[in-house]
């Protein structure tokens, strides 16, 4: 005879965690709070400082000279050198500072962006230091380093938060019940989820803005630069060094004619950057510095900013690299912000299912209708999401396929072919291609028209009647063929070791409505009695029976239109 | 055929006690204890760790031993937080069964392991693979473990063929829980 | 020997739902049980992992070597007591002895038609492809070797 165990947990006596353990702990978390801390006082300082030039006072100034100098310095080669006389105190003085700690630019365009702002006879203003008149800038700092403030907070209260945890008194176990059959994560906050995506989603989008959105936009615009003889100045790659290594950047100053004028400039591209890999930048280098006749493209709206390199290329791709954490970002957000709204089953009848989708495998929610008693079924998941989705999946598996494809394409364009990586990435080539497919495939659904249905009654007890109407929003004439099916399903889901399986069965399978008329497609209704010796919707933690309304429009030559409704059948009425 | 009627439900299969190859419950009980109760069950899947384990609890709990099992899987995940509220639960006197010790993160292991040492009477876990904990017994499978398996379930009069079984064994790797589960298909289809 | 018996009223196994379970337990006990729990209960069988709901639960404490207790218990509206290909529903009336392993458990069905739901399969419609050239053994009989 089988005897059935209820579970049951066996509760033990608490023990606290050993000194050693928690000086080891405290150690840990000071280093998050020391590290956090530094750089807050140092913000902090930046930040007062910047605050205190806003007490300068405002002077009219004119400035006398400018120009932008070459130096031996290699970090900062070109400097923008300017002086302004300005009267203060009765006073003559002349100022040489553009703003406090300006030492030079890495580059000749940055330089000649200030020559640009601040040319000889410009009549502008300075800010003159409050006791010292012979102190001034043309620039105050920025106060936007008030910002970065939050950022080290975190750090800090890691580690304080650490450290009081570490030491606090825990709580009786009595007050805190586990499950013994199962142990999960416990549901976090919705504002700290919402504050951990939203860092993600702000972060994507500030390197999706910087190495796709703004790149990309200026090579559109830069399609129509007229192209340019120039003369190369000075070519060579330049070296980065940082704690992960040295990376490696083209550097190209040249000059050229336009209207008339002469101007420099340094774009190689609207990237730039830099990266691993010499010899790719070395040859880069080389061919310019050979180049007989070199060309670059001049914006005629603005001449002194020019570009080498136009029209797109692979670099332009590093656009895909953010993506994934901005879309993780926005997706968290959204989804925490939405949240499972779990409305709670009748009582006693804990083995029915919730009214609203309360897991992911739900399809589809219900919402009152206006008229009251009736409910729209409407799927959970639109369109946009699921391309959403199918892009997510696309965009992370086929960027990191990317790079190393790369580097195999990059062989064999060098006559250096890798065969075995070559085969050996094949299979994930394969995947990402399917991938893409999915993107497709789920691009072209988004323009699928959309079914919503309204049911007569949120429930429907076995034996009972219910009345289904539909209506389509969108091209419905693109439909041949429109079904609706009642589908009664038992599922089963088994739990041994590690892995879980999830077997299904459809028990039952009723076509309500088929019709090949567009005018029938595109609105009707259905009346229909449930069987009434069958089971009713039944919800345990591994054993379901699930009743769907499944809604299938069949367009040739295109993704058809599939959705599925999950209904409330309940015992029959007595 | 109804699902109750089927000889290979989930609960027929799990009552089934476990059956070592090369040696005696006995002796893994005598291994138990001079590994002073902390080791590891490792095999490949659907060899019967779980299995093992569960009767390892029943044996101890005759011989007077507090035990606490609970399983980690790829929806139940043991992270370290869970981990840290486990830890402060354990009493000194119990012995700790984890089922699917591979499964939980390495940092949340090392505490547990770390933990348990000197503040649980044993830790008993189940691996895929070897090095967690010193290794209890190895559980393997045969196509003969198999067809003793199936006659002890299969309803009296009904014996399912050596060479059936034998390439069921083959076509699932020698996991035993997947033939099982395919049997179960079998018979709902076609008895 | 210990003995646990649950007596249903008229010895009736199938309920309608909402209807009134009655009948009496009995223990014969060699040793004073601390606890006598006496539960309704449904569970699961099949495919997957089983799931117990217990819809009501009495406990009686020391309760005494022997004794008999009548019980009236009102059934909820589902769930039905059903079959499928995956799942079977079963209710019980169980009686536990604690501390110790004995129990007592009695199945009965809860359904409005008085049997257990059975539910079908929907794909499988029209002949089976293989009872040709079988002489009407199906898959199983084969492999097992069963005669007709």
């Amino acid at each position: 005879m089988v005897r059935l165990n209820f579970g049951g947990r066996r509760g033990g006596v608490a023990k606290p965690a050993g000194v050693a353990g928690k000086l080891g702990l405290t150690l840990f978390f000071f280093v998050f709070f020391a590290m956090g801390s530094l750089f807050e006082v140092f913000i902090v300082r930046e930040f007062g400082r910047a605050v205190g030039q806003r007490s300068w006072k405002k002077v009219p100034c004119k400035i006398v000279s400018s120009e932008v100098q070459e130096r031996d310095d290699s970090e900062r080669p070109f400097a923008f050198a300017v002086s302004y006389e300005y009267e203060f105190g009765g006073r003559t003085h002349t100022g040489t500072a553009y703003k406090r700690g300006y030492s030079g630019s890495e580059k000749y365009s940055q330089a000649q962006n200030l020559l640009q702002k601040y040319p000889v006879g410009l009549s502008t203003v300075c800010y003159v230091g409050a006791g010292s008149p012979g102190r001034a800038v043309l620039k105050r700092d920025s106060l936007m380093i008030g910002l970065l403030a939050f950022f080290p907070l975190i750090f800090v209260a890691v580690g304080a938060g650490g450290i009081y945890l570490t030491w606090r008194k825990q709580p009786p176990p009595e007050a805190r019940p586990i499950a013994t059959k199962a142990i999960g994560v416990r549901g976090k906050s919705k504002y700290g989820m919402v504050a951990f995506f939203g860092i993600f989603a702000v972060v994507g989008g500030v390197m999706f803005y910087f190495l796709g959105v703004r790149p990309i936009a200026r090579t559109i615009a830069a399609e129509s630069w007229p192209e340019t003889p120039c003369q190369v100045m000075r070519a060579e790659v330049r070296s980065h060094d940082s704690d992960d290594g040295t990376t490696y950047s083209v550097y190209i100053l040249y000059q050229y004619e336009f209207d008339g004028r002469t101007y420099k400039c340094d774009r190689y591209d609207f990237i730039g950057g830099s990266s691993s890999g010499y010899r790719g930048k070395a040859r880069v280098v080389a061919m310019y510095e050979a180049a007989a006749h070199p060309v670059c493209y001049v914006n005629p709206d603005n001449p002194n900013e020019a570009v080498l390199k136009r029209g797109f290329h692979a670099k332009l791709l590093l656009a895909l690299f953010p993506l994934p954490f901005l879309l993780v970002g926005v997706g968290g957000v959204i989804h925490t912000l939405r949240g499972k709204k779990d409305a709670t089953a009748a009582p006693g009848r804990s083995w029915m299912p919730r009214r609203r989708a309360s897991t992911p495998a739900d399809l589809s929610v219900l919402r009152p209708a206006t008229d009251g008693g009736a409910v729209v079924l409407e799927p959970k998941y639109s369109g946009a999401v699921k391309l959403f989705g199918a892009i997510l999946a696309a965009v992370v598996w086929n960027g990191i396929v990317s790079i190393f494809v790369f580097q195999i394409v990059d062989g064999f364009r060098h006559g250096d072919p890798d065969w075995f990586h070559t085969l050996f990435m094949l299979p994930f080539v394969a995947v990402g291609i399917g991938l893409f497919t999915l993107v497709v495939y789920q691009l072209l659904a988004v323009f699928n028209p959309r079914p919503r249905l309204e049911l007569s009654s949120a429930t429907i007890p076995l034996g009972g009647a219910a009345e289904l109407q539909w209506s389509f929003t969108g091209h419905t004439n693109r439909i041949g063929q429109f079904t609706v099916t009642l589908r009664g399903i038992e599922e089963a889901r088994y739990r041994r070791g590690t892995n879980t399986y999830t077997d299904k069965n459809t028990f039952y399978e009723m076509e309500l409505y088929q019709t090949s008329s567009t005018a029938e497609i595109a609105s009707g209704q259905v009346g229909f009695v449930l069987p009434q010796e069958t089971m009713h919707s039944f919800e345990a933690e591994n054993n379901k029976i699930i009743w769907n309304l499944d809604v299938h429009g069949d367009i040739r030559r295109w993704p058809d239109v599939k959705e599925s409704f999950k209904i409330t059948v309940t015992p029959a009425v007595a | 055929m109804k699902a109750r009627d089927n000889p290979f439900t989930v609960d027929r299969i799990s009552a089934l006690r476990y059956r070592p190859l090369d040696t005696t419950f006995d002796e893994i009980l005598r291994r138990l204890e001079e590994l002073n109760y902390r080791a590891a069950i490792v095999g490949p899947e659907g060899s019967g760790k779980t299995t093992l384990l569960e009767n390892l609890q029943d044996a101890l709990a005759q011989q007077g031993f507090k035990t606490w099992m609970f399983f980690v899987n790829d929806t139940v995940p043991l992270n370290g937080p869970a981990c840290r509220r486990l830890l402060t639960e354990v009493a000194s006197d119990e012995i700790v069964l984890l089922d699917g010790a591979d499964a939980v993160r390495r940092s949340a292991w090392m505490l547990f392991r770390r933990r348990t040492a000197s503040h649980a009477a044993g830790l008993i876990v189940t691996s895929h693979r070897p090095g967690l904990l010193p290794t209890l017994t190895k559980c393997s499978t045969t196509p003969a473990l198999l067809q003793e398996i199936v006659n002890e379930l299969q309803p009296p009069g009904r014996t399912l063929s050596a060479d059936f079984l034998s390439d069921l064994y083959q076509r699932h790797a020698g996991n035993l829980r997947d033939c099982l589960r395919e049997l179960y298909d079998l018979y709902t289809a076609h008895a | 020997m210990d003995k646990l018996s649950i007596d249903l009223h008229e010895d009736k196994t199938a309920y309608a739902p909402r209807e009134t379970v009655r009948g009496a337990i009995r223990w014969n006990l060699q040793t004073n049980p601390e606890h006598l729990k006496f539960s309704l209960i449904w569970y699961t069988s099949g495919k997957g992992t089983r799931d117990v709901g217990v819809v009501q639960t009495v406990t009686f404490d020391n309760p005494g070597s022997f004794g008999s207790r009548d019980f009236a218990v009102p059934l909820p509206d589902g769930p039905y007591s059903f079959s499928g290909k995956l799942v079977s529903l079963i209710w019980a009336i169980e009686l536990t002895c604690m501390p110790g392993s004995e129990t007592a458990r009695r199945e009965i069905v809860v359904s409005p038609t008085g049997s257990e739901v059975l539910l079908g399969d929907a794909s499988m419609q029209g002949s089976h492809p293989w009872n040709e050239g079988n002489r009407g053994h199906s898959p199983l009989e084969r492999i097992l070797g069963a005669r007709r």
